[in-house]
């Protein structure tokens, strides 16, 4: 027999796909969580003497321009990368949630200027809102993060506003208004916790996408400052020597590219444990 | 035995107005009015689209009327505030059609049924305790308490809707067609169940259904509705007088093989609530239609002390003969 | 006999929600099956209609027979030949068994094109006449709207118009008037008896409603929890019922003579496909239960009344 609770994630876990994904992304955060002890070199360990070296027993991803051990930085760098995609997309669901939860409930004019103002955001390109805080901040990874949370808002605020909006019908929630339930309850009680797996689950294919545009952006240097490392900006101090050591920027980018190939195959694999595509789809 | 409930010329409105549609206004329910007695159980038959489940909801104020007053043990419902009205919900519960989707899918059997109590701020002594009693009381196992929804059949998931409406002690309780996706056996436990629980409780049911042999079964007193207007109040064992009651009586199929009779077939179709006709809304339908009926509304009129009909011309040759039990049915003649 | 079903077992995985079904009907007549959800009686329909695989069950066992012809081993390519064709389905509920998109009329013309081989134009006329036939008032104008367009009654007119337009012999209607309003309803009722008899077609009516199975059936066949327990002339079953389910079935319906509080329902609950009990499927629930019906599933015996009864504690005379 289904049942409701039934851990999505472990349950993700039990197939082919989702086991793979899982277990790398686990590598991936448990790397991340512990970069400092894991690192064979301090990542900002510069050594001249062995600049631009291939991979060999002492550095097993080589070293950069610098002398400075890539390994070492990838982990860190996935620290980086991790931090902020996932800060960034927490703030994005969690302001969707509220936002869109208030205007599918409420409906009405704050429905009405909530959503112009959000898909005013939307018609932006992500890199030009980050150009226009980094304008307003200064460089660094705040402005980073709030680039990408406001570049995914709109997406969180209208999956969670159409889920409110559907659920809302629903006899259940006629039902808790005729006990005498005020809002509060009807959201918090009902509503929220009804319209959330949807969301968890475009928030982790979201992060996939975070991470490529961290990544984006640190190439163009409006991330993380150096020495700092963060696969974007390894990738993007990696192009002057891209023929003479290739594997500066190609070991990052392959990274980059598995992280995001693993966040969607997981999150394909949520969405079959949760059977929830067909409401994704109405969404 | 003084009225819990009087409904007083009520009438609800939907306006449909798209940014390049032409306005539309929807007459769901019109001019309804009706007295509800304590103990009482009061059916209300009609099509789908006559505006029955309109004016459940218009009762119990979960949608707002656009005239008219519903008075619920002689407080105005309009006129309280948003907090009254939801401390006077605990009196008033309304039993679903659809107990599939009536129960959050995320709640346990124990939440649902503790769900009223925390949302009316209540502390329970024992909420352990007050669950097993509720599940006793409709007569479910008390095993159920952490079972979802989904674990559960229909007929226990309206034995479910019952007791979390009953959890608060209401004095009223509307049932908006409870048996209505159930089998037959399951209605029959769930009526029976109904019938019990009123005796026991002293409560006032509303019963709104699209079965009429089911109401007159159940049933004190019915209300006939047609596109949105009461068109007959009945007591459930007498004669139909208006028309489209009689229709109704003879389009339900009497389990008995020898009775076998032609139905009476009804020609045309319900006309639509945007666009009411101006006199009686059966009238393109009705075997009796005269001039009078096309262009001047009916209003209910008295045809015995407990009995009204909207109609100009009532069936009273048969209110004369009399019988409650037909022995030989008759046809009305299709035009 | 035009179709006769034998000892058919059906099966999803495991489960056999359907075991040991046997019935038979002949043109002119109307049979009725009823029973209540799980009983098992609309996979009985999908079956005849060779439909089953569509939703993962098969038949492991007994034979249909139509018109001297095995459905069972039948493949699908011979199968499309009857279904639509010889046999028609006609389902519960009109919304959907119409496609949106298109016009009504042409979905009408489908079956006519498809099994009696006739040209577009051919199919129109015959789709016209028997939209007539289903009294549908101008029927012209409405061969030209949509779905839609339609009321839920002139919908499902249009469904069983589909169903005839490929001159079946057999008509399986599966719950044709559960979506629909009781004086809607009787017009359907109405319409499909008057059909039956006059074209001298086969109907298995599929019902819970023991009032509609009371006033159009000629003999009618009562399933619970996927087996027939009781099958016999409509009169026998109403009047002199041997099962006890089926005496307890007809006692659950409120009728004109009964006063409040005299219905008498069924203890218990349907058991799950599951999980069902040992012996006699309705033992749990069965006032007369003995020994061997906790132990014996009893087989359907019939009488020389043709009044078959499937229970260890009736008497077959």
């Amino acid at each position: 027999m289904r049942t409701v609770r039934a851990m999505p994630i472990l349950k993700a876990m039990t197939s082919v796909k989702g086991s793979v994904a899982g277990f790398y992304l686990l590598f991936l955060i448990g790397s991340a969580l512990f970069a400092p002890w894991l690192s064979p070199y301090p990542y900002d360990q510069q050594d001249l003497t062995i600049m631009n070296q291939p991979p060999s027993l002492t550095h097993l991803m080589g070293t950069d321009e610098f002398g400075r051990d890539v390994l070492s930085r990838m982990i860190t760098g996935a620290r980086t990368s991790l931090s902020v995609s996932v800060t960034a997309i927490g703030v994005s669901v969690l302001s969707g949630l509220i936002l869109g939860a208030a205007c599918g409930y409420f409906g009405g004019v704050l429905d009405r200027t909530v959503m112009i103002a959000v898909d005013l955001t939307w018609s932006f390109p992500e890199i030009l809102i980050a150009l226009m805080l980094v304008a307003i901040i200064g460089p660094g990874l705040q402005g980073v993060v709030l680039a990408i949370a406001i570049a995914y808002l709109a997406q969180f605020t209208r999956l969670t506003r159409t889920q409110v909006m559907v659920l809302k019908g629903e006899t259940f929630i006629e039902a808790t208004v005729n006990l005498g339930a005020g809002h509060t309850h009807i959201l918090f009680a009902h509503l929220l916790p009804n319209a959330l797996a949807p969301v968890l689950v475009a928030a982790m294919l979201a992060t996939g996408d975070a991470i490529i545009l961290e990544a984006t952006l640190g190439f163009f240097g409006l991330g993380a400052q150096p020495p700092t490392p963060s696969w974007g900006a390894m990738m993007s101090s990696g192009t002057a020597q891209l023929f003479i050591a290739p594997w500066v920027i190609l070991l990052p980018g392959l990274a980059v590219a598995l992280t995001v190939i693993f966040l969607n195959l997981f999150g394909d694999a949520i969405i079959t444990a949760l059977d929830i595509r067909t409401k994704l789809r109405e969404a | 035995m003084s009225d819990l409930l009087v409904v007083d010329h009520l009438s609800r409105r939907f306006t449909n107005a798209g940014l390049f549609q032409k306005r539309q206004v929807f007459h769901a329910v019109s001019d309804v009015s009706f007295t509800l007695a304590r103990g009482q159980i009061v059916g209300v038959v009609g099509e789908s689209g006559c505006g029955k489940s309109t004016l459940a909801r218009l009762v119990l104020r979960l949608i707002q009327s656009s005239e008219g007053s519903v008075q619920f043990d002689g407080l105005d419902m309009a006129t309280l505030s948003r907090r009254d009205l939801r401390r006077l919900r605990q009196r008033m519960q309304l039993v679903f059609q659809d107990p599939y989707s009536a129960i959050d899918p995320r709640y346990r059997v124990r939440d649902a049924l503790l769900e009223p109590f925390k949302v009316q701020g209540i502390k329970l002594k024992s909420a352990d305790a007050t669950v097993a009693s509720l599940l006793e009381m409709v007569g479910l196992n008390p095993t159920l308490t952490n079972s979802y929804p989904h674990q559960l059949s229909g007929g226990q998931k309206q034995r479910i809707g019952i007791a979390r409406a009953l959890a608060l002690n209401p004095s009223l309780v509307v049932l908006d067609e409870p048996t209505a996706s159930l089998d037959v056996s399951v209605q029959a436990q769930i009526i029976a169940l109904l019938n019990r629980l009123r005796e026991s409780l002293g409560l006032t049911y509303l019963f709104i259904s699209h079965d009429l042999g089911l109401v007159r079964y159940f049933c004190d007193k019915i209300l006939v509705m047609y596109l949105g207007r009461i068109v007959e109040i009945m007591p459930s064992d007498a004669l139909p007088a208006h028309p489209y009651t009689r229709a109704l009586l003879d389009s339900t199929f009497e389990p008995d093989p020898r009775q076998r009779r032609t139905i009476t077939r009804l020609s045309g179709e319900i006309p639509s609530g945007y666009n009411p006709p101006a006199g009686c809304a059966f009238a393109a339908r009705c075997p009796r239609v005269s001039d009078l009926c096309r262009s001047s509304l009916p209003s209910l009129e008295v045809i015995t002390s407990h009995h009204q009909a909207a109609c100009h011309h009532p069936l009273l040759e048969d209110m004369a003969t009399g019988v409650a039990q037909r022995a030989h049915p008759h046809e009305i003649a299709v035009p | 006999m035009l179709l006769t079903v034998e000892k058919l077992e059906i099966a999803f995985g495991v489960f056999s929600p359907v075991d040991d079904v046997t019935f038979s009907i002949d043109r002119g007549e109307i049979l009725g099956i009823v029973g209540e959800s799980g009983s098992g009686k609309s996979l009985t329909a999908t079956a005849i209609m060779g439909l089953l695989s569509r939703i993962g069950g098969q038949i492991v066992a007994g034979r249909i027979c139509f018109d001297g012809a095995e459905l069972v081993a039948l493949p699908e390519r011979q199968l499309r030949r009857y279904r639509g064709g010889r046999i028609a389905l006609i389902t519960q509920n009109p919304m959907t068994s119409l496609d949106a998109m298109m016009r009504v009329g042409p979905q009408i013309d489908q079956a006519a094109r498809l099994h009696l081989g006739l040209d577009r134009c051919a199919a129109r006329t015959r789709s016209l006449e028997l939209m007539a036939d289903l009294r549908i008032p101008d029927p012209a104008l409405v061969y030209g709207l949509y779905p839609h367009q339609l009321s839920g009654g002139m919908k499902q007119r249009i469904v069983i118009a589909m169903a005839l337009a490929g001159d079946p012999e057999l008509l399986v209607a599966d719950e044709p008037t559960t979506a629909l309003d009781v004086t809607v309803q009787a017009q359907i009722i109405q319409i499909l008896v008057e059909l039956v008899k006059r074209r001298g077609l086969a109907m298995i009516l599929i019902t819970h409603d023991m009032g509609v199975v009371a006033q159009t059936c000629d003999r009618v066949a009562v399933m619970y929890c996927g087996r027939v327990i009781e099958q016999a002339q409509v009169n026998a079953i109403f009047e002199d019922a041997r099962h006890p389910y089926t005496q307890a079935l007809i006692r659950c319906i409120p009728r004109r003579t009964m006063t409040r509080g005299s219905m008498q329902p069924i203890p218990g609950m349907v058991p799950n496909v599951a999980d069902q009990p040992i012996g006699c499927r309705y033992n749990p629930r069965c006032p007369r239960v003995a020994d061997n019906c906790l132990t014996e599933i009893p087989g359907l015996r019939i009488d020389t009344g043709d009044h078959g009864v499937a229970c260890h504690m009736a008497d077959v005379a």
